[in-house]
């Protein structure tokens, strides 16, 4: 049980400058909550150095929104000297000497890191079952899924250790997880953030994510840490701009849409009724709330066109782990180059991370290519162009996140997917065209969190923020915390 | 009556660009010092870490498209070239597979018969050089200094048919690369690599035969003899009826034959993609502007000038061959030298063979162009003789005196005074009449040793020119008196 | 394109630098039936095929260029720290036999 670290940054900040508590001892709080906790959250720890960090400070000035205040990150962001292994055996061992931008933007600003939070192997993954420290447990009920692949941030800000937690977002890896733990789970625009430091899953759908207790935070943090970096080609030049202004100052647009064929979908009768609640309220909010047609067979086509285009991205960018400049030696006494190689990466992968880099390997073969890997991304372009028809009328796109409760972990199944609800899928649309997009409460369902997403144009992320905060104001539903009693 | 076959000829060159640092990463691209020194992250692929491309490297390849008269890519677009091998830290490398740099251009060479022939140029192309290997007897070690080192791939189209022709457009590429100062060029340190592509086919036939490739070509020469060697081989198998087959093949030095390196079988698949971490760059046309506007002059640009100095072809190709070389000669120009034709004496004559004997180059030499310019004006105002000239030369080369200093101490002053070269031809004409004789009689020796006469009675210091001007007056013309 | 058979299955996971454990060979044939269905789907979207291929998820392009500066590069200690495979400033491995394009030894 946390005195503090179940508030809120803008809580523990009005506390922190007004001297009401030390940073060390939000520091030690989070300490403790992270020996309490329950759900396998938590790769390489440093609380040591946190606790240096902590004591060096003696004063938090208003403006200084996020000092002092302790976060955990996934384990694919570098940071240096603290181990980082994307949850995967290949990079068991490894420790960068460079921090991911992300984190070096996060340490100037004076928040605090205390740990790597566990993930699905690589970020391959939507279950959180995928690591190799085994499963992260949903706080809300250990026998269901938190949902991956950033599984222990999740865990970690919903058990109330941290405020706030990195993650990355490839097809939904923050925003779903963020709906299973009754969390606001933010993914950037695409270059919004820099990735430089990032380890790279699919980096045309890669994006920073995070995890808060409610929206003002969220738009905090991405003030903190937006911005162009010369160490990333794919990071934009376009201005910073200070996005808790979005928030507080109700910046926001006014053309609200769902898709027909998403509304039609939805069978389950209390999701729809809290969905439409929403959208009620945000008409009488003076929001206009409108239908748009979104073709099913493009719907259809989300599944597919992720998993084709991420596993042949991946397969590329996790060639360098070969257990020859990081990550464990080869064992059994290779006798070539290649003997070499193949052991380290027969030992390192487990069976789902080949099985999915064979396909998108084959996928990329120049014979297959045309067929598998361009129509995959001919098919994204179709997707996008569409959903740019979506937004030259309407300005915000607003789905459920989940259409059911998190799946219970013994009824999981990791394989290719035969039948895909394009339900499940909704959220990697704002990875196709690099959406800024945002989960956050929308009910409790069986006990467990159920999340509403709203994705907005490229570089609207504030307005996103605006809208967030209208939603959060209609339900009512933020700083959730699920702690042990 | 034996078949003709026709070669066909495609050269590959990898280009290393000497920029400060690599091509995507800040590393110092000066690799050669101590193993491992010389990383940035990238280089080692350390999981995170990004490419970012160097402008530099943009703009020497810029140059080199616009010396090939290439249609230059206003958008820079990159891609991944996917294989596993332990130079290659990524497990793939960046290249620029579906959008090169620089398309459609040509070179002109001049062959050893003065015919002058045009190659195209399909392509040249932006990537990153490998890591550096050392072998051992039963490990190897990897040094990751050359990882990231920029190269610049120049694919020319199979218009070459014979090895001197592939040599000289080699030897052109090098040229250009040299002149723009974008790259050492030198195929015997590998920063300028040639790979080749060979095939034959029977005079007349529209379609072309297998091909092999060659590589590990350590010399131009060697260019020329590797292609003519693969040129007899793959003729003698089809005279005997035996098909080429594909494979790549190496350049044996030792036995000056081509040899089997592997056969080409199941080529890799590199699965080329885009690579989605360089967003697409649009070139600011300031910088284009820019890049091709500060290119050096180019040998082709050096070549009309100096034939229009009256060089010979001789005389302008060996002054080409360094850079160095045909600058210091233009400064002299500049500076007020009158001769070409004497300068490149002095300076490829007589000014290299002393530096190649002392192991120095142009820039250790002890005096200044001016001086040079000074000396070559007081020979050709008369003053002194050449042979004058040339020893003056060798102190200026040794001590770095200045020449007027050297003329007043050697009293050198050449004697140009018309009524004393009168007085001395008269003097020799009358000591040597069997030699007057002679010369009208038709032995065109005599006259030779007349003008030496002249000079050895004048300590050398006689205007020869003038003196054998004024003997011919005196003795007429050589066999006038003949039988 | 090519069809897809065990052996297929085991020259990708080869070209890639790992073996399959047993039996996965069958479970990823089975999922490439899912894969290959999935393809054919997405061939029947109207409009697909005439697309243009999308890499970047929309079409801002860049300008800046490095300058050709060169940083002070990390201490070769540093670089090699985590090389579980090494002989002093080098990195070793077994004797490299042969070239990149080498087909991997059967």
């Amino acid at each position: 049980m946390t005195k503090w670290m179940n508030k809120s940054i803008a809580e523990l900040h009005a506390a922190l400058v007004k001297k009401e508590v030390t940073s060390l001892e939000l520091v030690e709080d989070a300490i403790s909550g992270v020996q309490g906790d329950t759900c396998n959250s938590f790769e390489a720890l440093c609380f040591e150095e946190a606790r240096k960090e902590a004591g060096k400070i003696t004063e938090v000035k208003e403006e200084e929104y996020l000092k002092g205040i302790p976060y955990v990150a996934k384990d694919n962001f570098s940071t240096a000297g603290i181990e980082t292994t994307a949850s995967s055996k290949i990079l068991e061992g490894y420790v960068p000497f460079f921090d991911a931008t992300v984190v070096s933007k996060l340490r100037r600003a004076g928040m605090i890191l205390i740990g790597k939070s566990t993930m699905d192997e690589l970020a391959m993954g939507g279950t959180g079952t995928t690591g190799h420290k085994g499963n992260t447990l949903n706080p809300y009920n250990p026998e269901r899924i938190i949902g991956g692949s950033s599984c222990g941030s999740a865990a970690a800000v919903s058990q109330g250790i941290v405020p706030m937690a990195l993650g990355s977002d490839t097809g939904d890896s923050v925003r779903k997880p963020a709906s299973n733990a009754g969390l606001v789970g933010f993914k950037a625009t695409w270059g919004r953030i820099s990735r430089y430091g990032l380890f790279p899953f699919a980096p045309s759908l890669d994006a920073v994510g995070y995890f808060t207790r409610n929206v003002l935070d969220s738009a905090y943090v991405l003030s903190a840490i937006a911005g162009h970096d010369k160490n990333d080609m794919s990071s934009s030049s376009r201005k910073n701009e200070k996005y808790q202004n979005y928030v507080l100052q109700k910046k926001t647009l006014k053309k609200v849409g769902y898709f027909k064929a998403v509304m039609d979908s939805i069978s389950n009768p209390r999701i729809k009724k809290a969905y439409l609640e929403v959208l009620d309220g945000l008409k009488k909010k003076g929001y206009e709330v409108l239908s748009y047609d979104y073709p099913v067979e493009l719907l259809d086509a989300l599944y597919p066109t992720y998993m084709i285009i991420s596993c042949a991205e991946s397969t590329s960018n996790n060639a360098n782990l070969d257990g020859i400049k990081f990550g464990p030696a080869a064992k059994n006494s290779p006798r070539t180059w290649q003997e070499y190689m193949t052991e380290a990466r027969t030992a390192g992968f487990t069976d789902l991370i080949k099985r999915r880099f064979v396909i998108g390997s084959f996928s990329l073969l120049s014979e297959n290519q045309e067929e598998m890997f361009c129509r995959a991304q001919k098919a994204r372009r179709l997707i996008v162009n569409e959903l740019n028809k979506f937004f030259d009328q309407i300005d915000y796109l607003i789905v459920p996140a989940a259409y059911s409760i998190p799946k219970k972990i013994s009824e999981l199944s990791t394989k290719w997917s035969t039948k895909p609800d394009f339900l499940d899928n909704i959220l990697t649309i704002g990875n196709f065209g690099g959406n800024p997009s945002l989960t956050l409460p929308l009910l409790f369902e069986e006990g467990m969190p159920i999340g509403l997403n709203i994705t907005g144009r490229p570089f609207e992320d504030g307005y996103v923020f605006s809208l967030a905060s209208a939603v959060e104001e209609i339900t009512g539903l933020k700083g959730l915390v699920k702690e042990e009693k | 009556m034996a078949t003709e076959y026709i070669p066909t000829i495609g050269v590959e060159i990898h280009v290393q660009l000497k920029t400060k640092s690599k091509m995507f990463s800040s590393a110092p691209a000066t690799y050669g010092l101590s193993p491992n020194s010389e990383t940035m992250p990238l280089d080692l692929a350390f999981p995170g870490t990004m490419p970012v491309v160097n402008k530099e490297a943009v703009a020497f390849a810029i140059k080199v498209c616009e010396a090939l008269h290439m249609d230059i890519a206003r958008t820079l677009r990159f891609d991944r070239k996917n294989y596993f091998y332990p130079d290659l830290t990524k497990g793939y490398q960046i290249t620029q597979q579906f959008d090169p740099i620089g398309k459609g251009g040509e070179v002109e060479i001049t062959l050893d018969s003065g015919e002058k022939k045009t190659i195209h140029v399909e392509q040249a192309h932006l990537e990153e050089d490998t890591a550096k290997q050392l072998h051992l007897a039963d490990i190897s070690f990897l040094n990751y200094n050359r990882a990231g080192v920029p190269l610049l791939e120049i694919v020319s189209l199979p218009d070459m048919h014979s090895g001197e022709e592939a040599m000289k457009y080699v030897e052109a590429i090098r040229e250009i690369v040299t002149y723009l100062g974008v790259s050492d060029g030198k195929m015997e340190d590998g920063s300028m690599r040639c790979d080749t592509n060979i095939s034959i086919a029977p005079k007349g036939s529209d379609k072309l035969g297998t091909k092999c490739e060659c590589k590990n070509l350590n010399t131009i020469q060697n260019i020329r003899l590797a292609v003519d060697y693969e040129v007899k081989r793959q003729a003698k198998l089809l005279d005997c009826g035996e098909p080429v087959i594909q494979e790549t093949r190496r350049f044996d030095e030792g036995k000056k034959e081509t040899v089997m390196m592997r056969k080409k079988t199941n080529a890799i698949d590199y699965k080329y993609f885009r690579e989605p971490n360089i967003v697409p760059i649009d070139l600011d046309s300031g910088f284009l502007y820019d890049s091709i506007h500060s290119m050096n002059k180019l040998p082709s640009a050096y070549r009309k000038e100096l034939h229009e100095d009256g060089l010979n072809d001789y005389q302008v190709e060996s002054l080409l061959r360094e850079r160095d070389d045909v600058l210091y000669f233009e400064d002299c120009l500049k500076l007020g030298a009158k001769n070409p034709v004497t300068l490149w004496d002095f300076l490829m004559v007589d000014i290299k063979a002393w530096l190649n004997k002392n192991e120095k180059t142009l820039s250790d030499l002890r005096f200044q162009k001016e001086n040079l310019v000074e000396l070559l004006t007081l020979l050709g105002n008369g003053k002194i003789n050449s042979k004058q000239a040339k020893e003056v030369l060798s102190e200026m080369l040794e001590k770095g005196s200045l020449p007027g200093d050297v003329v007043k101490e050697k009293g050198m002053e050449q004697i140009s005074d018309s009524s004393l070269i009168d007085a001395l031809v008269k003097d020799v004409l009358g000591k040597n009449g069997q030699s007057v004789l002679d010369w009208q009689q038709g032995h065109d020796h005599a006259l030779g040793y007349l003008v030496g006469q002249v000079m050895k009675t004048s300590h050398g210091k006689a205007n020869p020119s003038m003196a054998k001007e004024k003997i011919l007056a005196a003795i007429g013309k050589c066999g006038s008196k003949k039988n | 394109m090519i069809k897809v058979t065990k052996d297929v299955i085991d020259t990708c996971a080869k070209s890639l630098m790992f073996r399959l454990s047993p039996g996965q060979d069958d479970l990823i044939y089975e999922e490439f039936n899912t894969v290959l269905a999935q393809i054919d789907f997405l061939k029947s979207i109207k409009g697909v095929d005439e697309a243009d291929p999308m890499t970047f998820p929309y079409s801002e392009h860049q300008k800046i260029l490095r300058e050709d500066k060169p940083s002070k590069p990390i201490d070769v200690a540093v670089a090699l720290k985590n090389s579980n495979t090494k002989l002093g400033n080098n990195v070793k491995l077994p004797k490299v036999v042969g070239n990149a394009n080498d087909e991997v030894d059967e």
